[in-house]
């Protein structure tokens, strides 16, 4: 096998919730492929659906939710079609997940070791003085001083940033193939940030693991990422190598964003701020769903009547937005990442 | 590559740090002066059923003697004699056994009912929370004292099943103790709900679901521990409600078996005796009822002062 197969391929997934304004579908035909060994970053604003993308892969959309359309295949495996039972041994084993909140994610009343050892031997069969002496070594392997007298202490007894890779040694206890980081950075101060994801972006390189790591952060997922998806109301907007899109950002919104973290020039250091607000998705707004908020929609009416979807516009480089050089609304979306 | 250790931690000055929040409520516990007290007094109830009723003599309390009818208290008889020559002192230490048992039963039975019925109802949702909450609401429909006379006497019946008769004879204190405890499970059940509730909301559940873990491991390993605190306020509350409805039952004479000392029949007996000035064995029985009440109501309350973490931040 491939040192960089494909480990999950999401196809037209759509995932709606029952909300007081009728369905939203806070994820919508939302394609990507993310490979072993690689880190992919899904990048957008507050509540444009990345949390809800996370859980979706996971299955566990709360109540309201639920996957109305599309693919999740797991290693050629549709998740979808799985029972709860055969998705439960898919959770923790084949997908690991970390969550935003560190704080809240562990359980208060018992020790971080006690947590980690549940998980471990949830997932190998090993007895208890085993799994301790595995615990303590991972907790050592991601940078814990201590480890042992970490193993002992109380989640309210930790810092952010170790609590955080408590939940870490909590999520590689199964050792999956893919781990789902959703923002594991915000809750944290900027020091923490870098050595948190010093930690994942090591995984894919060190244990081949296929990392989707979540999160607002731009600049955070410059250095960290191989490939980005730009995530907005629901869709994806644009996928691409890091360096491409950094370099060269296809989609206005990823333009917009990117001029929100770079200051346009030293003299006048004022940050950039995308104009409007992001559309209810019970009502997107017709056509593509940047359209009102998009300085280059306004001369265009075709923005306002067609939906564009994500195509490949330069190798390795898809993008969702009709003005787009080389976009070509009859092409199908090609999944292929690698030329 | 290291975080600076914590040095705010909520644990109070004193404390080592990693102490698990049992230990602490019971260090809070042990520097609590009417905590101990009352352990104290409790502990003296326990001693006075264990040791009249098996060392010193088990007809004490019972054997009936008319030489002594009706005697006031004096240095033979300290609290007394009943209408039937009965020591009062003895009956009165006989007694703390019934009420201890009835008390411990009870709860034994009704706690983990309602725990595990709570628990899973707020966890599970749907029809398991639908049926548990019917039984609840049904029970609860029917106000308290009327719903346990209503099963003590189911437990006390003969009944016609298929052409058999089946005679159910629960009589005496097992009865109390299953229609207490079939009463008192209610009140457990709906707080350990509501908590489960919350509980099922949390980013640990669904961290736990994350990893893989299936509904009823959430229910033993995150749902249960996080409730107990519950189940230990509620075992002191209910332990004085079932004592004081031992009492009740007794004194309206469906409660233990006739000829079993029991507060309740105690007072029961010395209704008459009152207007003609035997006042002992009332006084008695209320005064070791009161105690006992009184012990257990604050040692209940410093437990659940002692269990709050945030009351009790320094």
């Amino acid at each position: 096998m491939n040192r960089h197969h494909t480990l999950l391929r999401v196809t037209g997934l759509r995932t709606v919730f029952l909300t007081a304004s009728g369905p939203a579908a806070a994820v919508d035909s939302v394609s990507f492929t993310a490979q072993a060994g690689r880190l992919f970053a899904l990048v957008g604003e507050s509540g444009c659906g990345k949390s809800a993308l996370a859980l979706s892969l996971l299955r566990l959309l709360p109540d309201a939710g639920r996957v109305a359309a599309g693919c999740i295949e797991l290693n050629g495996r549709n998740l979808l079609d799985l029972t709860e039972r055969q998705m439960r041994s898919v959770r923790g084993r084949r997908i690991g997940m970390v969550f935003q909140e560190p704080a809240t994610a562990l359980n208060p009343i018992f020790t971080c070791g006690r947590q980690i050892v549940e998980a471990i031997r949830l997932h190998q069969s090993v007895g208890a003085r085993r799994a301790k002496e595995i615990a303590v070594q991972s907790l050592a392997r991601l940078g814990v001083d201590e480890p042992a007298k970490r193993f002992r202490q109380y989640p309210h007894e930790l810092s952010g940033g170790l609590r955080q890779r408590v939940l870490i040694a909590m999520a590689l206890a199964g050792q999956p193939d893919l781990l789902i980081a959703d923002e594991p950075t915000t809750a944290l101060d900027t020091a923490t940030q870098q050595r948190i994801l010093d930690l994942l972006t090591n995984l894919p390189s060190r244990a081949g693991m296929g990392v989707v790591l979540i999160t607002h952060d731009l600049a955070l997922v410059a250095r960290a990422a191989d490939t980005v998806a730009v995530m907005y109301a629901g869709e994806l907007m644009e996928i691409a190598d890091t360096r491409a899109l950094f370099a060269y950002p296809m989609h206005p919104y990823t333009q917009a964003l990117l001029d929100c973290v770079r200051p346009v020039t030293h003299t006048d250091a004022r940050f950039a701020a995308i104009p409007g607000c992001p559309p209810d998705l019970a009502s997107p707004p017709p056509g593509c769903r940047f359209h009102p908020r998009c300085p280059l929609a306004a001369d265009n009416p075709l923005c306002r009547s067609v939906h564009p979807q994500l195509r490949l516009v330069a190798q390795g480089h898809w993008s969702a937005c009709l003005l787009c050089p080389g976009y070509d609304h009859t092409l199908p979306y090609q999944q292929t990442h690698d030329p | 590559m290291t975080d600076a250790p914590c040095i705010f931690s909520d644990a109070p000055p004193g404390l080592p740090l990693s102490a698990s929040p049992w230990r602490r409520t019971w260090r809070k516990l042990r520097r609590s002066p009417a905590a101990i007290v009352c352990a104290a007094v409790i502990a003296v109830y326990v001693a006075a059923a264990v040791f009249t009723s098996m060392a010193i003599e088990p007809n004490w309390g019972t054997s009936q003697d008319y030489a002594r009818a009706n005697l006031p208290p004096s240095t033979d008889q300290p609290f007394g004699a009943d209408a039937f020559g009965r020591s009062v002192l003895a009956k009165t230490l006989l007694a703390a056994k019934v009420s201890l048992t009835v008390g411990l039963v009870t709860n034994v039975i009704a706690i983990p009912l309602g725990l595990l019925l709570g628990a899973a109802a707020g966890y599970f949702g749907r029809w398991i929370d639908a049926v548990v909450m019917w039984l609840v609401a049904t029970l609860a429909a029917v106000p308290g004292i009327v719903r346990v006379i209503a099963l003590k006497f189911a437990f006390t019946d003969t009944v016609l099943f298929g052409g058999t008769v089946f005679q159910i004879n629960l009589g005496g204190m097992a009865g109390v103790c299953l229609a207490l405890a079939m009463t008192f499970w209610i009140g457990t059940c709906r707080l350990v709900r509501a908590e489960a509730l919350k509980i099922r909301q949390s980013d640990y559940v669904l961290a736990a679901r994350a990893s893989g873990r299936s509904g009823i491991g959430i229910l033993f390993t995150h749902v249960l521990p996080n409730v107990m605190h519950i189940a230990l306020v509620n075992f002191s509350l209910g332990f004085v409600a079932a004592v004081m409805a031992e009492v009740i039952l007794s004194y309206l004479g469906i409660g233990v078996a006739v000829g079993t000392p029991s507060w309740g029949s105690m007072i029961n007996a010395a209704r008459s005796d009152l207007i003609v000035g035997r006042w002992w064995e009332l006084t008695a029985a209320v005064a070791a009822l009161s105690v006992l009440v009184l012990a257990i109501n604050v040692l209940g309350d410093r437990i659940r002062d002692a269990l709050d973490a945030k009351a009790s931040a320094p």
